[in-house]
């Protein structure tokens, strides 16, 4: 909390999914944490919001991305190795939240240093129980940098 | 040799033999009288001809073992005495016949024969001058007699074996079901045997004469006749696929097999060339790697079909489940009870279609992933699969327990999960007691049995097979939850490890014995 100083909580959704979006959306809104919710269709706006490319020029940086693996254009793999390897955005904890299970998927984001890997469940309650835990955790529980990186 | 016996000779023949050469009783009546009865002067030639035979590198090593000496010293000197006191009626002959086969059996040649009866001749001769001057002359004319009639027997005899012996050979040559010919050193056919007229399509006479390498449909690139013989003499014989051509019809591949019939002359060598048409066998082979290919293919699009399917499923499956959901939450209370029994069926549904799909997903997996088999230690496999039933465990208060258990080649990962769907199993299984599961393995030749036995319900016999299958089910979902797939999932596993898995009811009372094998050694 002490680190947001007020500001709302940035989150940064890369998601195609309108349903998908809808309900993180409500997820948060049943949150207590004052939050607010940017959502990119797919992972080459996820990189221009992050990079501040039109028409995102007053895009906030993020607190926390949550990423989905399987996007349109750019895949959420590669975003993800972007991120992890583009010094400014490196520090910015990236949640991948995907439907898949599959051994392959986990192993791979986590070698391209994914923060978390969480599956998307079922079950509404769960959902939300996992959108919170993730707030929760990253915003309130972790201790993270607090200056800035340089560009 | 040949076990064939030889016709015997007859009566007719017998009496023309004797008036050919003049023996007649009278014959018979001096030989009788023309030796001492002791047989001591045959003794004599016996020991002078033996040891004879001692100095010779041919007959060397019999003659030297005195055992086998004294032997053959008694089988000639009763031979000759016999020869003399007869009788010599029908079966006398009849003996000398069989002498001859006999000597053809144990392949001795005739010249050996003839030379040790010349040797005893010279000897009885001698004898003979000395006790009978008064007739020696018509007692050695009888001898004489006797001694051509026997040689002409046994020497016939010998090489009339021989000649079956030959005939026979000749029939296998003919009868071969593989073509055969034999050619001369430069290639050139001398003897074509039935099928190899049958496979080139001529009669075999008319292949006499024809170069083995005017037979052969030769691409430019392939190796000449030549070639293959100079492999054949390299390595004991050559085998191969060469194309052969067939008169009025397409070339075809055989299976040739060339080896050389050495002879003293390089240019008197012979080839015996083998072949046969393996067009036949050549398009199974083709047919079945295809058949093994497609297989193998569609195999995989379905492993590929089941997990995209699954995967692409949980998306609007979540959607269903997740937004009929938010629909209870936002409008509890305000709509009818019937509202939220609808609501409570569409999520229980979605909830259940997702448990199917997980698992349709790992089922999938089995066969798309873990083929890396290393030696796996069984024990850690069962405590990880406790480890991860932990809670089902203690809740059922089952006691797992086993004895020593060995190292197998495996997949870590699915041989835990084998273990966890049988242990499992068995406590969702459980009869009113609470669950003893106990484990076992047991030591085969090449594999590993392994057996799990428990307390519970049990499985009807006839339902044994059934319940390997997926998506099979024996109980409703309300007795026991589940999707059926957990001993589908545990035969594919074992079927990955190359095994075998079966189910009886336990030997003692209730329950089921699951046993299933695992290979000591992987094969691939």
């Amino acid at each position: 909390m002490s680190g947001l100083m007020g500001r709302p909580a940035e989150f940064l959704l890369v998601e195609d999914n309108p349903g998908d979006v809808r309900l993180t959306k409500e997820a948060l809104a049943e949150s207590k944490l004052y939050n607010n919710l940017n959502v990119v269709p797919d992972g080459l706006e996820a990189l221009r919001f992050l990079r501040q490319d039109p028409p995102y020029e007053n895009a906030p940086r993020p607190d926390v991305i949550l990423l989905d693996l399987n996007l349109p254009k750019i895949d959420g793999r590669e975003v993800l190795a972007t991120i992890k390897s583009t010094p400014e955005f490196k520090r910015i904890p990236v949640v991948v939240i995907s439907s898949s299970e599959a051994e392959a998927d986990i192993l791979r984001s986590y070698d391209l240093h994914v923060n978390c890997y969480v599956t998307k469940p079922v079950n509404l309650d769960q959902f939300i129980k996992v959108v919170q835990s993730i707030e929760s955790f990253w915003l309130t529980i972790v201790k993270l940098p607090q200056i800035s990186p340089e560009s | 040799m040949s076990n064939h016996p030889s016709p015997l000779i007859e009566s007719d023949d017998l009496a023309l033999r004797k008036s050919f050469i003049g023996l007649k009783e009278s014959d018979f009546l001096l030989l009788q009288t023309s030796l001492p009865e002791d047989g001591k002067v045959l003794e004599g030639i016996a020991r002078t001809l033996n040891a004879h035979l001692a100095q010779r590198d041919e007959t060397r090593d019999h003659f030297n073992d005195p055992k086998m000496a004294d032997r053959l010293q008694q089988v000639q000197v009763d031979y000759f005495h016999s020869l003399f006191m007869g009788p010599h009626d029908e079966s006398f002959f009849r003996q000398r016949f069989l002498t001859g086969q006999r000597h053809h059996e144990i392949g001795l040649e005739p010249v050996w024969y003839i030379g040790a009866f010349c040797h005893y001749l010279v000897g009885i001769l001698h004898y003979i001058h000395e006790a009978h001057p008064a007739d020696a002359l018509e007692r050695t004319v009888s001898l004489i007699k006797i001694a051509l009639f026997d040689i002409s027997l046994t020497t016939e005899a010998y090489f009339r074996a021989e000649h079956e012996q030959l005939t026979l050979l000749s029939k296998v040559f003919q009868d071969n079901i593989e073509g055969v010919v034999i050619t001369d050193a430069s290639g050139i056919i001398q003897h074509a045997n039935k099928m190899s007229g049958r496979l080139i399509g001529i009669p075999p006479d008319l292949l006499i004469g024809v170069s083995f390498t005017e037979l052969m449909a030769l691409p430019s690139a392939s190796p000449s006749f030549a070639d293959l013989c100079g492999n054949a003499l390299e390595q004991e014989q050559w085998q191969g696929e060469v194309e052969l051509n067939r008169v009025g019809a397409h070339a075809f591949p055989a299976k040739v097999t060339i080896m050389s019939m050495d002879a003293a002359h390089p240019d008197h060598r012979q080839w015996v060339i083998e072949f046969t048409d393996i067009t036949e066998a050549k398009r199974n082979q083709a047919e079945l790697a295809a058949r093994t290919e497609e297989l193998f293919r569609s195999n995989r699009d379905l492993e590929q079909f089941a997990y995209i399917a699954s995967h692409d499923l949980q998306e609007p499956l979540r959607m269903v489940a997740s937004y009929t959901q938010l629909l209870a939450r936002r409008y509890q209370g305000k709509l009818d009870a019937d509202a939220d029994e609808f609501i409570h069926y569409a999520v229980d549904g979605a909830e259940r279609m997702q448990q199917l799909i997980n698992d349709l997903l790992t089922f999938s997996r089995i066969g798309t992933q873990g083929s890396q088999h290393k030696p796996v230690d069984i024990q850690l496999i069962l405590n990880r699969a406790l480890f991860n039933l932990k809670s089902t465990l203690e809740d059922s208060q089952a006691q797992v327990t086993h004895g020593p258990l060995s190292e197998v080649p495996g997949d870590t990962t699915q041989l835990v999960q084998l273990f966890q769907n049988l242990i499992g199993n068995a406590v969702k299984f459980r009869s009113k007691e609470p669950p003893r599961i106990h484990i076992e393995a047991q030591e085969k030749e090449h594999e590993w049995l392994f057996s799990v036995q428990d307390n519970g319900i049990g499985i009807a016999p006839e339902y044994a097979q059934q319940v390997f299958s997926i998506f099979q089910r024996l109980h409703s979902r309300q007795e026991y939850p589940g999707t059926g797939i957990g001993l589908a999932l545990c035969k594919k596993i074992v079927e990955r490890h190359h095994g075998k898995i079966w189910v009886e009811p336990a030997p003692n009372g209730s329950g089921s014995l699951f046993q299933f094998t695992l290979i000591k050694e992987h094969t691939k």
